[in-house]
């Protein structure tokens, strides 16, 4: 007996995704969130540093995604639109929760711990948690002003390139280099004083 | 005149730095920034450490969220975009309806035929005046009618007495052919006066005319 595969049908485009929408399809809308939401919530969850408020995040930016279609012209993708609203959404949550409060009292377990000692991230003697680390790193991001944590969070974890930041941000490619730059350095130079980077 | 110093030439400003570290600039430029780097192991060691944090950050991912945290959040951005759809269409509809509404009631303007202005309308309980007194000239009418008068004065306005019983003396009246002169019986004794364009009662006491 012959086995016949079907053949692979591609993803349906963005584009087509949202005309579906326009048209009242409910699968294209449930389409759109798988593709995102994981993305969207790591973009959240980086710039508010935890879970709740990162899904509240995420939940609020979909929805004001979804039924402000109107205002997406498609100059850039939808992706990156989508991250537009849903970090804006992040930081307005983190400015009426207090982030850098919620921050601070989650760390200070390992600065009491550590007593302050570098540590290096490759001594498993030291033992370094993956969890505490990336509060660290959370802790390390809170002390950037809005626009070089938008900036960087953005490049480095929804892998946007600089030309996308731009378009997300409304802001030159230039000004996104140089504040990448400079929120790395502050970055590492916070980092530094607590582990060996 | 001011020169450069050689170790100064293609000082790699910051974002040039941040392009260097994420591979983005020509080869040419890239080249030329590392060979400033290892003049420089101060900002060599700063790029060091800012290429071992790209190194740390994949591996502080956040975890991704239960199942159903997601399946309870697409219940709830699919209820939120329903509510906005709802709202929306009434809004389009109420909209539609005021534009119609409208649209209905600027044509019923330009289509109502015009009035005189304020200052052309007479005033309350002021007559309008459609023609002058002079102009109409009233034959007969009844004595009835003479307070619906809007203009012109009744032919008559009270008995008209053509002649007193002293000046005519009857010696019969014999009904016309078209019968408009009154068949009154008379007697040697009894005379009486003939009027024309009876708009009153006649006096009381006297008959009144047949038809």
């Amino acid at each position: 007996m012959a086995v016949v595969s079907a053949p692979c049908l591609p993803a349906p485009s963005d584009e087509s995704l949202l005309a579906r929408l326009a048209d009242g399809e409910r699968e294209a809308l449930e389409e759109l969130f798988r593709r995102y939401r994981l993305l969207a919530y790591r973009v959240a969850h980086r710039l508010l540093g935890n879970e709740a408020d990162a899904l509240d995040a995420v939940q609020e930016g979909f929805i004001k995604a979804l039924t402000h279609l109107d205002s997406f012209q498609g100059r850039s993708t939808f992706k990156t639109w989508l991250l537009r609203v849903v970090s804006n959404a992040a930081l307005d949550f983190g400015r009426q929760r207090g982030r850098r409060e919620t921050l601070s009292l989650s760390t200070s377990r390992i600065r009491d711990r550590d007593s302050m000692l570098p540590l290096a991230l490759d001594d498993p003697a030291i033992g370094l948690e993956r969890e505490d680390l990336r509060r660290l790193l959370d802790e390390a991001l809170a002390t950037l002003s809005e626009a070089q944590r938008k900036t960087f969070v953005l490049h480095a974890e929804a892998e946007l390139s600089y030309r996308e930041v731009a378009q997300v941000l409304g802001i030159s490619i230039g000004t996104v280099m140089s504040r990448l730059y400079y929120a790395r350095q502050k970055l590492r130079a916070y980092l530094a004083q607590r582990i060996k980077l | 005149m001011r020169q450069s110093r050689p170790a100064d030439m293609g000082t790699p400003r910051p974002e040039e730095l941040a392009a260097y570290l994420d591979g983005e600039l020509s080869p040419a430029r890239q080249e030329s920034i590392a060979t400033w780097l290892r003049h420089h192991p101060e900002a060599a060691a700063e790029i060091e450490g800012q290429r071992r944090l790209a190194g740390v950050w994949p591996t502080t991912t956040p975890a991704e969220p239960a199942d159903a945290n997601w399946a309870s959040m697409l219940v709830r951005i699919e209820s939120a975009v329903d509510r906005f759809r709802s709202a929306r269409g009434r809004n389009r509809r109420r909209i539609q309806l005021g534009i119609t509404g409208l649209a209905a009631g600027l044509l019923l303007v330009l289509l109502t035929p015009k009035e005189p202005g304020p200052a052309e309308a007479p005033s309350a309980g002021e007559p309008l005046a459609v023609v002058s007194p002079d102009d109409v000239e009233i034959v007969s009418l009844h004595a009835a009618d003479r307070a619906t008068l809007v203009v012109g004065a009744a032919p008559v306005m009270g008995p008209l007495v053509l002649a007193s019983s002293n000046d005519v003396e009857l010696e019969g009246v014999d009904p016309a052919d078209d019968g408009m002169i009154p068949s009154i019986h008379m007697d040697e004794r009894t005379i009486i006066p003939m009027s024309v364009a009876p708009l009153d009662p006649p006096p009381a006491g006297l008959p009144e005319p047949r038809p």
